[in-house]
């Protein structure tokens, strides 16, 4: 136990002493918050379009007029396609939406209206974007066109949609939690591998393993000092956060706390069975960007949306522990504790944090080669 | 077992996979407690491999091991509980002072709260480092590192010192005061096995256990190694400056001849048999008092054969044209602190020039500045009459520079590295096909060729290294260390080369930490703190030391003599 706490003293002395530390704990965390906070926005803002509205008419001027009100659209009204043609090559319009020369007869007559629209294609996001404004856009005239009626006598049911947990439709609001997987990867699998792949590069690991330390003293000793330095690193982001960013956080403390160390038991292991397997920091911090990095950015759900990927990727990201962190640390901040979630994704890291450990327990022996 | 025997094994083998011969192949040997015993051979011999198997660090295949009366395999901490294990290069935690790392020590050694402040305060004295308890370990100098290294394997008390190489890269001066401390421990009854590549620490040990490729071939008092080349040693004197290398070249092709080298003045040669039958190129015979080098090469199996091979290039350039390196009024400041203070020098052509100096004293700063790394903060370098400052490259494609520091792509392949270097100083077609070969086959790097520069043993990354700066055939070649932490048969290989190239008239630059090896050159330049603070020929310095007490001074002396007058 003296040995241990005094390893641990030494990782603490290190770290206050190593730029490289400091900057991955406090700097880089700080550095991808304010990215994710004003650099990435998946919301399009405003989309721009052309509205054909040859055949004119009162409902024609209303429909248009709810693309106008709009606050996903900047619309600009034609009377003819082909005003609007070059626009949508040259890119300065995102899309057009035609409206049918006889709109009023058909809604006079009770027959369907088709109301076409055209998308850029080549903006597969803007497109999508695009598709589902516009049909919010449309339910919303037709809510809007079914109300007025209603007051002349028409009764009919109206469409009100209402987003929950992020009222506001705000990408940062997602995104700022879920960055806080990546903050903890950086520290558990990057940092990790790379400080114990600078004590062999420096010899200082087989200095240690001439003496009567154990390899457990060691390894406890480095997983109890990065866990702490990662929930430290995680309070702070947190913090700013709340307070800067304003996002809102609705779970405890205490769940952030459990879910966050359950998760990071997973990342320490695999940072320290990267650096059992690559005793150079170059190869480490390559394993530790491809196998940690990478996939709790890409197969977490943290950016894109796990279920509209291929199965055999999905099947993929069900071993990366990032998945369940994201899902709970978007849970515990924007809808609140919710244990039976939380507990379900602490579960399937801890078995992934096992892999790991048992790994590392069959790599890992007090031998220099 | 271990009553009088500090370490015993017997039969100890050890193959490493993908490696063609064993590592250590089957030997036997016996360390007395309370001895201090030299561990010496070439690179790769397995003196590392030894130390890791007797400290625990490592399994072997068959044999007999008892460390301190323990089995390193079924009770390795217990072993390492008693153990001082100090690695090649020992791990400071280059982040924490001195003292911090000697703490970290004195409590993984569980040293008891009670007289450990007595304890590592006589430990900092010991080492010399009372004044730096408080600097980062990262701060300290080369032989300062090793000698905190020292102490803080000492925290715990050791029966048993185990040291891999210990003064490698060391200064002189810190060399001698390491040297100094280990043997006053062994004489209070610690004992320690201490690898080493220095032939003269070697002789000074109780005893010696001499590996070479896996095998000991030598196990015993160093008088009786001695005893092998008694008679055998002789000094060649008279031989004029110019001839002296030629007279050389030929002199080790004898078959009567075991081994030569140039010191100062004169050809010194062991021969085959007590009496010479070798011609004396004009010069005067007469008997020397055998080195332990003499007898470690001759048991070895004496010194490179024949020439060497960059005379078998097929289009050897010529190097008629006179290349002067000059350094005038050369002085470079870091802030406040002037690593160089006014160096001047002059090299002619087919000249070897030495610089001479403890860890710090500017040597690398004095060749960075003559190839043109490094601006001058005032003064000049000149290379055939060129300045670096104003054409650098010109100037450049025409040297060569071995950098203390191995400064090969340590992730490429030996072969990727020749073909990087052969291209970088551009080498074209067959020319570059052949040089590639012929580096192989000089420098014995096939068996190497898919290695990672990085992963060599040390030697060979030396030998890599010099097989890159002499490719593209410069007209002025410089050597920051060289031969550091290179074996004695290894540095002779190496100096034949240098010798061959001054012949044919390179002009050649060299800094080195072997006091011996000074004396191969022309002329050399002893550097301390910045300055330099003599400056001729071998013989001319030690001169410098002669006094009534001491008529025959060695360049080890001659240089603590100057360094402590400064």
């Amino acid at each position: 136990m003296q040995v241990t706490l005094s390893l641990i003293r030494k990782e603490a002395l290190q770290i206050t002493r190593d730029p490289s530390a400091i900057a991955i704990a406090f700097v880089l965390p700080m550095l991808l918050l304010f990215i994710f906070g004003y650099g990435i926005s998946l919301d399009s803002g405003r989309i721009k379009v052309g509205v054909v509205t040859g055949g004119g008419g009162r409902e024609t001027l209303s429909l248009f007029s709810a693309f106008e009100r709009s606050r996903f659209f900047e619309a600009r009204g034609g009377t003819d396609m082909r005003d609007f043609a070059d626009d949508l090559a040259s890119g300065r319009l995102k899309g057009i939406v035609v409206v049918p020369q006889d709109l009023a007869g058909s809604l006079l007559a009770g027959r369907q209206a088709t109301v076409q629209m055209i998308a850029d294609g080549t903006e597969i996001n803007s497109a999508t974007f695009l598709r589902n404004y516009a049909l919010g856009a449309l339910d919303g005239w037709a809510a809007q066109e079914r109300l007025d009626r209603a007051a002349k006598g028409d009764s009919l049911i109206a469409v009100n949609p209402r987003y929950w947990y992020n009222e506001e439709l705000s990408s940062r609001n997602f995104i700022i939690p879920g960055s806080l997987s990546i903050v903890m990867t950086l520290i558990g699998v990057l940092l990790t591998a790379l400080v114990i792949a600078r004590e062999w590069e420096r010899g200082t690991m087989e200095s240690l393993m001439s003496t009567p330390v154990t390899i457990r003293e060691i390894i406890v000793a480095k997983l109890a000092t990065y866990y702490a330095l990662a929930l430290i690193s995680t309070f702070i982001c947190l913090a700013v956060a709340v307070l800067w960013y304003r996002v809102p956080f609705r779970g405890g403390a205490f769940a952030l706390w459990a879910v966050s160390s359950v998760f990071l038991a997973s990342a320490l292991g695999q940072g320290l069975l990267i650096s059992t397997l690559a005793r150079d920091q170059y190869l480490a911090s390559q394993a530790a960007l491809v196998s940690g990095f990478l996939p709790s950015f890409f197969l977490s759900g943290f950016i894109f949306e796990i279920s509209s990927m291929p199965e055999p990727i999905q099947a993929v990201s069900r071993l990366v522990a990032a998945r369940y962190f994201v899902g709970s640390l978007q849970t515990v901040f924007l809808t609140g504790d919710v244990w039976p979630l939380f507990l379900r994704s602490m579960a399937a890291m801890a078995a992934i944090a096992l892999a790991f450990l048992l790994l590392i327990s069959r790599k890992m022996v007090k031998r220099v080669a | 077992m271990g009553g009088e025997c500090a370490i015993s094994f017997e039969g100890l083998r050890k193959t490493f996979a993908g490696q063609a011969g064993p590592a250590l192949a089957g030997i036997s040997a016996r360390v007395a407690r309370g001895s201090l015993t030299g561990l010496v051979g070439p690179d790769g011999a397995g003196k590392t491999t030894l130390l890791r198997v007797l400290t625990g660090l490592l399994g072997f295949d068959a044999g007999e091991v008892s460390v301190l009366g323990r089995d390193p395999v079924r009770e390795p901490a217990l072993i390492q509980a008693a153990v001082g294990y100090m690695p090649q290069r020992f791990g400071l935690y280059e982040d924490l002072t001195v003292m911090e790392n000697l703490r970290l020590y004195a409590d993984i050694r569980s040293l008891p709260a009670r007289g450990r402040g007595e304890r590592l305060g006589s430990l900092l004295r010991l080492t010399s480092l009372s004044d730096f308890a408080g600097r980062l370990a990262g701060k300290l100098s080369g032989g300062m590192k090793q000698k905190l290294g020292l102490a803080c394997v000492l925290v715990g008390r050791p029966e048993l010192l185990l040291l891999d190489e210990p003064s490698v890269g060391v200064d002189p001066i810190s060399r001698r005061e390491l040297w100094k401390t280990v043997r006053g421990l062994a004489s209070g009854g610690m004992s320690a096995l201490w690898a080493t590549s220095y032939l003269d620490e070697a002789e000074r040990c109780d005893s010696v256990i001499l590996l070479s490729q896996g095998r000991i071939i030598y196990d015993g008092s160093p008088e009786g190694a001695l005893g092998k080349v008694a008679g055998r040693s002789w000094a060649l004197d008279g031989i004029p400056r110019e001839g002296r290398r030629r007279a050389l070249a030929s002199l080790i092709q004898e078959e009567g001849v075991v081994d030569g080298i140039v010191r100062g003045g004169s050809l010194h040669v062991v021969s085959a048999g007590t009496s010479p039958s070798f011609p004396l190129h004009g010069g005067t015979l007469r008997p020397e008092r055998p080195t332990f080098e003499d007898a470690f090469i001759s048991v070895l199996g004496g010194g490179p054969k024949g020439d060497s091979g960059l005379s078998r290039r097929a289009s050897p350039r010529s190097h008629a044209l006179p290349v002067s390196v000059e350094a005038r009024n050369l002085t470079r400041r870091f802030g406040d602190f002037t690593a160089v203070d006014d160096v001047s020098f002059n090299i002619g052509r087919g000249e070897i020039f030495g610089l001479l100096g403890p860890n710090g004293a500017g040597k690398s700063t004095t060749f960075r500045m003559m190839c043109g790394l490094l601006a001058p903060t005032s003064g000049k370098a000149l290379v055939a009459g060129m300045d670096l400052k104003e054409s650098p490259s010109r100037a450049r494609a025409r040297l060569g520079l071995m950098a203390q520091r191995f400064s090969l792509y340590g992730h490429l392949s030996v072969s990727q590295n020749l073909e990087f270097f052969s291209g970088a100083y551009g080498l074209r077609g067959k020319e570059r096909r052949d040089e590639m070969r012929l580096m192989r086959e000089i420098f014995e790097l096939d068996p190497f060729l898919d290695r990672n520069a990085g992963l060599l043993p040390l030697g060979y990354k030396q030998r890599l290294a010099l097989a890159c700066s002499v490719m593209h055939q410069p007209d002025a070649l410089f050597l920051d260390e060289p031969t550091s932490g290179v074996d004695p048969v290894t540095r002779r290989e190496f100096w034949l080369h240098i010798n061959y190239l001054a012949m044919s008239g390179v002009t050649v630059m060299v800094s080195t930490h072997f006091l011996d090896e000074a004396e191969y050159c022309d002329r050399v330049a002893v550097i301390h703190r910045g300055r330099s603070i003599a400056t001729g020929t071998p013989d001319e310095i030690k001169s410098m030391a002669r006094s009534p007490g001491l008529p025959d001074p060695t360049m080890e002396d001659a240089f603590f003599a100057l360094v402590e007058n400064d």
